[in-house]
């Protein structure tokens, strides 16, 4: 901990000191370009490390918001902070505008969507004479002013303005990863399929990423013109993109401050190769070779060191590196009484909860639910039981929006669904588990079950970057502590979830769902896996939640425990009901017993078919 | 010339062109469906068909034995690529993947600039006379031998993914590639095959358009980037859908370069591409099933 | 790609193979162990069962013998160990498994997912026919729709094919994963009898099954798999006969407290 403040504080004082220390010796340009470069890169950061999406237009939105300072300050006399602000509005927009596809299509399109990105912003500077002065480029662009300061003129305004953006781009994507919006993210990678069953839309969170990665790149891209009085396409060609990303990588994608330490080494690299390359390669073409050489560094980076330098270079701190993940919460003072425990979504009447009506459902040729038609009344436990592959699963993916029907409706609590996207139906009030836990592994238990109060939280992207959220992110702990202490597992709420025992997760689940404030709770096999002790605790949990108002629909194979808390059974073979009704109805009816329990006393007499002797023959 | 024939000349242009894409688009969608690498290298192999071809060519070589030599120079690139860049991160997420064909892209650059220099190489038409007139067209030579290998290289791909073995572990290792592995099909084997069969694609590729323009070591990333515009039509994984997605943009693109000025003429993959993913968003949207895969694979 | 080698004649080789022996086997998906410490055998032409509940890691056990996911302990065929082995080369050795959800290949013809599976083993032209022979004359309804896809199949055609694939690939040992899931019960017991068939013809035989009452109908050993670990096994017969195995799978005695199933 020690060691770290001191390398913090060394280095802020490395910082201010620099331009001392250089005086005449070394221009101030280098460190100046390092900082802008560690914009681009901690954007890039951002995106590759928490979105998993690698973007090779970093240097075109650069050169989006140099030219757009430039062209509004030069020809339409705007004021340059102003002209700034306008920069990073064209530069998100347009991040928008390719990314909102790209991000739906969740494959990995960005990246050469972004080059093609690239090769169009670099045509245009240099075709589009009449506005942007081609290759010769656009000068006579004014420089900022501070206030009392006046006019910031010289490199060194504009070194601490870059270095300043540096720390405010670090803190700020720190506090975004401590966010809500963190945690989110987080979820998305995880499994999108259990963050948008929390309503967490993993494409709108995706793309605002993104944009904020251009964003980056825009804000630095104005710093620079404003500093140069000049702007010309070459600086913003696709090698830098390239440069950008050898230094994303070469820090590390998931430490958010080895972009600075990639951005510096990547700079001064280049600043060397431009001296020596065209020394030993004559005939012009240098550029290229240097793109020999980020080639080989990224390649070998991959390979060799594929975490960064940084966590390498933090091992010295002797303390786990300074991960974008969220770190262990500082213990807060015990929660008060009042939890909030109005359920979430539209207020309903007397509607069923969940009606189904003859729903079918494909997958290519196998019939998985086939004219089901069913209705569960608000306020009971309804069991979903029958033999594997009865179809179960399906009907929980199909209410919570994962899949779509093949033919029929349903309705939930009057709404009809079956047509929006399930993070919609989240927020009417739908919470689920999963057959197989699906919490987020590298989260702590406490915020895994924050994540479960994604819809009642309010902190947007924005808010998250600023860090304007303290009040409730103190209120969403409480909250979350109150419901593990409810479930037994307040011991372990500091504890990352990768470390639970497995009747654990399950509990955590359970309590990740009811942070949701459900109206109505789909339970997935929550037993299985369970020893019979935990088994009686579900069941009278299960019995509680349903006392406090929340509808349960209960997939579940232990029948015992289904016929003893269910009020009502519905029996699925092969995607059909078969029978429904009081869990004694259901035991008594024959047709169940045969279906659930499997045929009886498989007689072998059928004749088999062909020569089988022969084929032995073969076989050995 | 009427507005008629123009449009005619156009869209000639167009498929000529949109066949080479073709090529190198075939040539991504292998590798992407087989090992899960979207190739930003794929047009330096290419390059290094064209830069081949042209040198042997200029030593004295027939074109047949030039149209030979080049594609395999570029399978066996490709091959190597494989083994030593991908197959050792083979289990990787798609992001490293990624930055390794990135990092490809910019050795096999270096390479090629090494080896050729920043000079234009010039391939001679593979035959020589006045130009065709097909359909009110007018259609040089070279035009017909693009077009009659592609539809050659077609052919025998088509041959080759539907009526061999071989081809059909191909598609096996891409519609489902744990049953392949639990069926003795080794995953490497397929993809080396993979990337072999993308060299020697977009080698053919480089060799075809060299002479309709000329070849350079950096001809590759606009190459590559223009059969991915076609690709994507396909969602990167159907051959068919690649070709159609391919020859559509190369007549996109003629027709929108006959009204832009000449400068511009790259920046329409952009403009396509934008729209080739819009339309496939918009129709993923209505499909509505967009975590799918993840639920089934519970 | 070249077959393995011969060892004797069939006759001899036959009793030789397809000895699958499996210690203290553990595996975990992410942080989820699933299997702790598994051990069970399976003799050359013997037919085993392994019986539990959902979630006991049924499916992780054969996945770990397969090497789809990485594991702990030891997996010996006839001797020999696999451990370090992928999954491809497995197969390759002669284990054979049916997974769960068939996992054909969607967009391909029936004969080819079927030829395919010889391919991988590597096996010749004319020992493949011979194979595809074998499997038409198990399943004719796969000769009959040869040229259909095979996502175009029945639930029941399609496992058909996913076992018969699986027998193109001349295993020794044939793993299945809850293959009579969703089947109709004259589908079950027909099935059920040719791989009993199959067994006394020397095939070794692991099945995984939800339905304890058909698997033990037809098995000669069964192990109870509950919570990643072996808790009981015996003959067939007297797993069938056992009151603890009754009450928990094959819904006898219906009592109340059936439900909290047995602690291990």
């Amino acid at each position: 901990m020690n060691r770290t403040w001191l390398l913090r504080g060394g280095g802020l004082l490395l910082l201010l000191l620099l331009p001392w220390v250089l005086r005449d010796r070394l221009s101030l340009t280098i460190p100046l370009v390092i900082g802008l470069h560690a914009v681009l890169a901690i954007g890039l950061t951002l995106l590759a490390g928490q979105a998993g999406q690698v973007s090779l237009g970093q240097a075109a939105f650069y050169g989006i918001g140099a030219y757009t300072a430039a062209l509004l300050t030069v020809r339409l006399g705007w004021d340059p902070w102003v002209a700034l602000g306008m920069a990073v509005l064209v530069a998100t927009s347009l991040a928008y505008a390719l990314g909102a596809p790209v991000m739906v299509l969740r494959g990995h399109y960005l990246v050469l969507g972004t080059l093609a990105l690239n090769v169009v912003v670099e045509v245009i500077l240099r075709n589009w004479q009449d506005l942007t002065g081609g290759a010769n480029g656009l000068s006579g662009v004014p420089p900022l002013h501070l206030g009392p300061l006046g006019e910031l003129r010289g490199t060194l305004p504009y070194y601490y303005l870059t270095w300043g953006l540096v720390l405010l781009s670090l803190r700020m994507g720190h506090n975004l990863l401590r966010s809500r919006a963190g945690r989110a993210l987080a979820a998305i990678r995880a499994s999108e399929v259990a963050a948008v069953s929390l309503g967490i839309p993993p494409t709108r969170y995706k793309l605002q990423l993104f944009a904020y990665s251009a964003a980056c790149a825009a804000v630095a891209g104005g710093l620079y013109a404003y500093e140069l009085g000049f702007v010309s396409p070459s600086p913003f060609g696709f090698e830098l993109s390239i440069a950008v990303l050898v230094m994303s990588v070469l820090g590390g994608i998931h430490h958010l401050p080895g972009a600075v330490l990639g951005a510096a080494i990547v700079t001064l690299l280049r600043e060397l190769l431009r001296s020596l390359l065209p020394q030993l390669f004559r005939g012009g073409a240098s550029a290229e070779y240097e793109a020999v050489v980020y080639g080989l560094l990224l390649a070998a980076t991959v390979i060799a060191a594929p975490t960064g330098l940084w966590p390498l270079l933090t091992y010295w701190t002797r303390r786990p590196a300074q991960e974008l993940r969220i770190q262990l919460e500082r213990p807060v003072p015990p929660p008060p009484a009042q939890v909030p425990t109005d359920p979430i979504g539209p207020a309903h009447g007397s509607d069923p909860a969940v009606e189904v009506r003859s729903v079918t459902k494909r997958f290519g040729g196998l019939v998985a639910v086939d004219g089901l038609s069913f209705t569960v009344r608000p306020g009971e436990i309804y069991a979903i039981i029958g033999p594997n592959g009865a179809g179960k699963t399906t009907v929980l993916n199909l209410i919570t929006g994962l899949l779509r029907p093949t033919t029929g409706t349903f309705a939930l609590f009057g709404f009809p669904v079956h047509t929006l996207p399930p993070e919609r139906i989240a927020s009417l009030g739908v919470a689920r588990t999963f057959q197989t836990p699906r919490v987020v592994w590298d989260l702590t238990v406490l915020d895994n079950v924050r994540l479960g109060m994604h819809l009642h939280l309010r902190t947007g992207f924005l808010t998250s970057l600023l860090g304007l959220n303290r009040g409730e992110e103190v209120r969403s702990t409480r909250q979350a502590e109150a419901l593990l202490d409810r479930l037994g597992l307040a011991a372990h709420a500091h504890e990352i979830a990768a470390n639970l025992p497995f009747g654990s997760l399950r509990l955590l689940e359970l309590a990740r769902a009811l942070a949701l404030r459900p109206r109505l709770l789909l339970l997935d096999e929550p037993a299985s896996g369970l020893s019979g002790e935990q088994r009686g605790e579900l069941a009278r949990l299960i019995q509680e939640i349903r006392e406090e108002g929340t509808t349960v629909v209960l997939v579940e194979h232990d029948v015992g425990m289904v016929l003893q808390v269910a009020d009502r059974v519905l029996v699925l073979h092969q995607g059909r009901c078969i029978a429904e009704g009081s869990p004694a109805v259901v035991r008594a009816h024959p047709e169940v017993i045969s279906a659930y329990l499997g045929p009886g006393g498989v007689q072998v007499a059928t004749p088999i078919p062909g020569d089988l002797r022969s084929g032995q023959r073969a076989q050995a | 010339m009427t507005l008629g024939q123009q449009l005619a000349q156009f869209i000639a242009a167009g498929i000529v062109n949109g066949a080479i894409y073709a090529l190198l688009g075939l040539g991504l969608v292998v590798i992407y469906s087989v090992t899960r690498a979207v190739n930003v290298a794929q047009g330096e192999l290419a390059a290094l068909g064209a830069l081949l071809a042209a040198t042997l060519v200029s030593a004295g070589w027939p074109v047949e034995g030039a149209l030979l030599v080049a594609p395999t120079a570029s399978a066996l690139v490709g091959l190597l690529a494989y083994l030593a860049g991908i197959r050792p991160v083979r289990t990787a997420s798609p992001l490293v993947l990624i930055i390794v064909t990135i990092a490809m892209h910019l050795t096999l650059k270096g390479l090629l600039l090494l080896l050729w220099g920043t000079d234009p190489y010039a391939l001679p038409p593979f035959s020589q006379g006045p130009p065709l007139r097909i359909l009110g067209a007018v259609v040089a030579r070279q035009s017909v031998w693009i077009l009659l290998t592609a539809l050659v290289a077609l052919t025998v791909l088509y041959g080759f993914f539907g009526y061999t073995l071989y081809g059909k572990a191909l598609r096996a290792c891409a519609i489902n590639d744990l049953a392949a592995r639990l069926m003795g099909i080794r995953p490497q084997t397929m993809g080396a095959m993979a990337w072999t069969l993308a060299g020697a694609l977009g080698g053919l590729a480089g060799v075809l358009i060299t002479p309709l323009t000329l070849a350079t070591y950096d001809m590759g990333l606009m190459l590559g980037l223009k059969g991915f515009v076609g690709a994507v039509a396909a969602g990167l994984t159907s051959y068919p859908l690649a070709v159609l997605g391919c020859l559509l943009f190369g007549i996109v693109e003629s027709l929108v370069a006959g009204v832009l000025p000449s400068g511009y003429r790259d920046a329409i993959a952009f403009g396509v591409l934008v729209i080739a993913l819009l339309v496939r968003a918009v129709l993923a949207l209505r499909q509505g099933v967009l975590v799918g895969e993840e639920v089934l694979t519970e | 790609m070249k077959p393995l080698p011969a060892q004797g004649s069939p006759e001899e080789a036959r009793d030789l193979r397809g000895h699958l022996q499996v210690y203290d086997l553990h595996a975990s998906y992410g942080p989820i162990q699933a299997l702790r410490g598994a051990t069970l055998e399976c003799a050359p032409g013997e037919f085993v069962a392994v019986i539990g509940p959902n979630g006991a890691g049924k499916s992780t056990l054969l996945r770990a013998i397969l090497g789809l996911l990485p594991h702990r302990g030891e997996v010996l065929l006839d001797g020999r160990s696999l451990r370090a082995l992928p999954t491809e080369n497995r197969v390759r050795c002669g284990l054979a498994l049916v997974p769960e959800r068939r996992q054909l290949f969607d967009t391909l013809s029936v004969l080819d997912n079927l030829l395919l599976s010889g391919f991988g083993r590597g096996l010749s032209r004319p020992r493949m026919e011979e194979r595809l022979r074998l499997v038409f004359s198990l399943f004719p309804v796969l000769a009959e729709r040869q040229r259909a896809l095979a996502r175009s199949l029945s639930g029941g055609q399609q496992q058909m094919l996913a076992i018969g694939r699986a027998l193109m690939s001349e295993p020794c040992v044939l793993l299945m994963d809850e293959p009579l899931l969703g089947l109709a019960p004259l589908i079950v017991s027909e099935l059920l009898g040719l791989l009993r068939r199959l067994c006394a013809q020397g095939l070794s035989v692991v099945l995984v099954e939800q339905n304890a009452r058909a698997a033990l109908s037809v098995a000669d050993r069964a192990y109870v798999l509950e919570r990643g670990r072996i808790v009981q096994s015996g003959p067939a017969r007297d797993l069938q006969a056992d009151p603890a195995v009754q009450r928990a799978y094959l819904g006898g005695p219906p009592e109340p407290e059936a439900s909290s199933g047995r602690e291990s």
